[in-house]
């Protein structure tokens, strides 16, 4: 997955990470795949852009596992286009994969400013 | 497929859609609509890519796990070859059983003519207030094709045995007259030479068409039968044509061997009170419902009959009306009366299916808790809960397809045997029952359907199974968990269950069979030979009555024979004549009263058959044209016409349009059994074969042997004492009386025969399913035993725990299965004879020997539990 090459350097996404995200943003509301696009974009501020395209195998990895559901509705502009809601096992999973994020990322965070990584 | 399509469709369309937006948050953005366009493509990325991912992602999950799911599969079921192989032998009787019944079924029930369109073919037949009278005479028929604007065609036809002649050898077969357009109205087009045409219907020259069959059989298939020629009556037939193998005309169950035109009929052609045709057969114009055909045919029938001659009550009960019946499946002779038996048979292979499902599922059950482990270690190397128990439910799909492959050979040989079983006797009923289209796919669904339902209770527990519990459970010190030994009960209660309705069924029928062979036929059977005699074509009536009675003195000289007589028909023979006769002091309430039925019988006739003479005398040759007329009349007729009056020397009158007939009674003699062998006894006149009311050309010979046992013997002496009579003589349907009673009895041997093996099968089953499920039970609490024997429990004790818990599961089974006998008893009532459908002592007795069969298969793992020593169980663990 790419990110767009902006001012400062692309973040590397771990696989899995983008589906917390789009989680993330379902809670707000159901959405479709280009809002959630752009709602990633912006609660990243930014620093995360993603390829509008490469969203839709994570979407359809989480529809799949029963994460989120998916329907044909009408968008603001009276567009035509395929909303992506929250199930109850998508916000469970969410708790779930959020815990697991913080977990990692601390440990990391522990690696990285322990003073002897081999004491 | 179309589903795989319909998302790639739809994830398109969604593409599409999300670019749209993007454009349009970059226009409110501010860029102009072709930028925005541009940018939003870009900013989306690689759609072929994307798409492509998402097709090859959809594609590939589902198929590449299920072939890893089959691959597994095959090498479980190697793994454990001894289970697989015994279960997929029951899973081959299953299918099989259930392929060859739906072979019969589809044959005689379900199976369209072989023809073009057969849904746009209908039947006219006459009908009124009493019933039908089958097709009008053929002058309507006539006038009708004239003016018929609702269809495009029409043809007239009827088929009877015929004597026909091929190179001077006489020989019968079954013969059709038609219209000259009937197979063009059919569409079916000639394998050889050509069909017959309406410019046949001009007899210059007579033309025949044969049927593939017969043309193999008589012609051995040779090429050069075209041209060939065959007499009939008094004219010769050029052979033009033979018929594609699947065409046997129009009546399921009859073969046409020969086809030729039906003006050869003349007199019955202008014969507007004969009622010869078998059938009216229309193809409707497109877009014409058989309403309006029926419609337009009443209308003219109605004028048609306004000039009839028959009194008018007459026509109002059986020439009223037309109707057009759907002539797709052919005329029904053999449906209406097959359709109940062969539903009976359907469900007793369902039944016996459903137990091989419960055997399996059971089998499945306890395999599956020894493999616990395995599936343990492949939950914690990462498989998902379903995945193994969809890995399972392939298992068993598997399994049940390795079996059903073995069941359609199985099938295809029950179908062989059955088909010849309908062969035989006199009416012999042609078959087809090979495996077509639908066989093919009701067999594969019934095997995928049983391989699901028993797979589910496996994948089932297997899915809710908790990881560490099943590791546990590998162990063989665990104890055994109450949910799984429940549902093996449940199963062993089913089987129980359905064995009891096998059992009862097969206990119902074989009843029926056994009591119909002990009826009294009023006739002694034993070593009587029957056969047709025919006289050659031209023979005037003196000459054939002499021809008779020469044969019949004949063959009484053949050593062997105790005696012989002569015949129109004979018990049992599916033939019947009748007539309206009236008697002195006898008011009839109706025609129904005053009818019986008649039979021209020679001197010899009751002697051979065994019919017993009741009061007078029999008829002797001294019975000639010139003596007074006598009759003979049977037991019932003397008690429904005379009550407790003397007929001997009363009148019998037979009532024929133009002129009486008189006949003195002379003798009453003991009723027998006509059509069937069920039936109450009918009212019977016997009139000498030399004071006949009409000749036959056709008669059935009787002989009674001396030997009981070896009247085919008797057959190629018959024969050639016969030659010698009269060389032109034709023999056919040449049947002993015991066989044609078998051939009677043929629903009844098959409904026996297959609900006896079933509920043997059944039992077996039910009692391998209880002695597995408790040996299995008992193997586990071993421990548990040798504990409670160590406390104290005495070994009586521990054997009445096993009955116990045996003796639940078979009460249940028992109780679950009586309702369900009883409701299926009094579906088949009509179809039973001998007991009641209601005779509990029935459903008792096979209650009973279910009883016994479980106590027995109870008996071993019991005296195994017994048998259990403390001290060496405590000291294994």
């Amino acid at each position: 997955m790419s990110t767009q090459e902006g001012e400062s350097k692309p973040v590397a996404l771990l696989q899995g990470t983008l589906d917390l995200l789009i989680l993330r943003t379902l809670l707000f509301g159901p959405e479709h795949g280009q809002g959630i696009a752009r709602a990633v974009q912006a609660m990243s501020g930014n620093e995360i852009l993603v390829d509008h395209g490469s969203l839709y195998p994570a979407l359809q990895r989480l529809e799949a596992r029963g994460f989120v559901s998916a329907k044909w509705g009408t968008s603001g502009n009276n567009r035509k286009a395929r909303f992506y809601t929250l199930t109850t096992a998508g916000k469970k999973q969410m708790t779930t994969e959020r815990q697991q994020w913080e977990r990692v990322t601390a440990a990391v965070a522990r690696v990285l400013t322990a003073e002897n990584p081999t004491g | 497929m179309w589903f795989r399509k319909h998302r790639d469709r739809d994830f398109a369309e969604e593409i599409e859609a999300h670019i749209r937006l993007e454009a349009d948050r970059l226009i409110e953005e501010g860029m102009t609509e072709a930028e925005a366009d541009v940018t939003a493509r870009r900013t989306f990325g690689n759609v072929t890519l994307v798409r492509e991912r998402f097709y090859e992602s959809r594609r590939w999950t589902w198929f590449d796990q299920l072939r890893q799911d089959v691959r597994y599969g095959f090498r479980s079921l190697w793994k454990a070859r001894a289970f697989a192989i015994a279960a997929a032998a029951t899973i081959a009787l299953g299918t099989g059983a259930n392929t060859a019944v739906f072979s019969l079924a589809d044959a005689v029930l379900l199976r369209s003519l072989p023809v073009e369109k057969p849904q746009d073919l209908v039947f006219l037949n006459a009908a009124g207030t009493e019933g039908g009278s089958g097709p009008p005479a053929y002058p309507y028929f006539s006038r009708l094709r004239q003016e018929t604007r609702t269809c495009e065609q029409l043809a007239a036809f009827a088929s009877d045995e015929m004597r026909i002649e091929i190179g001077g050898r006489p020989e019968q077969v079954m013969g059709q007259v038609a219209s000259g357009n009937y197979f063009d109205l059919l569409g079916v087009r000639p394998m050889l030479g050509r069909v017959m045409t309406p410019e046949d219907e001009a007899l210059d020259p007579p033309v025949a068409v044969i049927s593939e069959r017969f043309w193999r059989r008589r012609f051995g298939g040779d090429p050069a039968v075209i041209g060939k020629t065959l007499t009939q009556g008094k004219r010769t037939f050029v052979v033009v044509g033979v018929t594609p193998p699947e065409f046997f005309g129009l009546q399921p169950g009859s073969a046409v061997d020969i086809t030729i035109p039906i003006t050869t009929q003349e007199k019955l052609l202008t014969d507007s009170s004969s009622l010869w045709l078998q059938g009216i057969v229309a193809r409707r114009k497109p877009g014409v419902s058989p309403a309006q055909v029926q419609a337009e045919a009443d209308v003219l029938y109605r004028s048609f009959m306004a000039d009839s001659r028959y009194p008018r009550d007459v026509v109002t009960k059986y020439f009223q009306r037309v109707e057009a019946e759907p002539a797709a499946q052919g005329l029904d002779v053999i449906r209406s009366r097959y359709s109940q038996p062969l539903h009976v048979l359907m469900m007793i292979a369902a039944l016996v299916l459903l137990l091989v499902v419960a055997n399996v599922a059971n089998l499945l059950l306890s395999r599956g808790t020894s493999r616990s482990r395995e599936f343990a270690i492949r939950i914690a190397a990462g498989a998902s809960r379903a995945r193994i128990a969809r890995q399972l439910l392939t298992e068993t799909v598997l399994l049940f397809a390795v079996g059903a492959l073995p069941g359609m050979v199985l099938a295809r040989w029950g179908v062989a045997a059955i088909e010849s079983m309908f062969r035989e006797g006199r009416r012999a009923i042609e078959l087809d029952a090979s495996l077509n289209g639908r066989v093919l796919a009701f067999s594969i669904a019934i095997t995928f359907a049983a391989g699901v339902a028993a797979g589910l209770f496996p994948a089932w527990r297997a899915f809710r199974r908790d990881p560490d519990q099943a590791l546990k459970e590998g162990h063989p010190r665990a104890g055994e968990t109450r949910s799984s030994g429940g549902l093996a009960q449940a199963l062993v209660a089913l089987q129980v269950a359905v064995s009891l309705v096998l059992l009862v069924g097969a206990g119902f029928f074989s009843i029926t069979l056994r009591s119909l062979g002990k009826v009294d036929t009023g006739y002694r059977g034993e070593g009587v030979l029957t056969m047709s005699i025919q006289s050659p074509p031209g023979y005037a009536s003196a000459k054939a009555t002499a021809l008779w009675t020469h044969a019949v003195e004949a063959v009484r000289q053949i050593p062997g024979v105790r005696s012989a007589g002569v015949s129109t028909y004979t018990p049992l023979s599916g033939r019947d004549r009748g007539a309206i006769v009236r008697v002195r002091g006898y008011i009839p309430a109706s025609d129904e009263d005053a009818t019986v039925h008649t039979n021209q019988v020679s001197e010899g006739y009751f002697e051979s058959m065994g019919i017993a003479l009741v009061r007078g005398r029999v008829l002797t040759d001294g019975d000639a044209e010139d003596s007074v007329k006598v009759a003979l009349i049977n037991e019932s007729t003397a008690k429904e016409y005379f009550g407790d009056r003397d007929p001997l020397g009363e009148i019998l009158n037979f009532t024929r349009t133009g002129g009486d007939r008189s006949y003195r009674i002379a003798g009453v003699v003991r009723d027998t059994k006509h059509m069937n062998l069920r039936e109450e006894p009918q009212r019977f006149v016997y009139v000498p074969m030399r004071q006949p009311r009409d000749v036959d050309s056709r008669v059935t010979l009787v002989i009674a042997a001396a030997v009981p046992g070896a009247e085919m013997n008797l057959l190629a002496p018959v024969r050639s004492t016969l030659a010698k009579v009269e060389p032109g003589m034709l023999i056919s349907d040449v049947i002993s009386m015991q066989s044609q009673m078998k051939t009677t009895l043929m629903t009844e041997r098959l409904l026996a025969g297959l609900s006896e093996v079933s509920g043997g099968l059944a039992m077996t089953l039910a009692a391998i399913g209880l002695y597995g499920v408790l040996s299995y039970r008992v193997g586990r609490q071993r421990r548990a035993i040798a504990i409670r024997m160590a406390l104290g429990a005495s070994r009586s004790t521990v054997v009445a725990g096993v009955l116990r818990q045996s003796g639940l599961a078979v009460s249940a089974g028992l109780l679950a299965g009586l309702p369900v006998a009883v409701i299926a008893a009094r579906y088949a009532a009509n179809l039973i004879w001998g007991v009641k459908a209601d005779d509990f002592r029935v459903h008792a007795a096979g209650s009973f020997v279910l009883g016994v069969v479980a106590l027995l298969s109870a008996c071993i793992p019991a005296r195994r539990a017994a048998s259990v020593s403390p001290v060496d169980a405590l000291r294994e663990s």
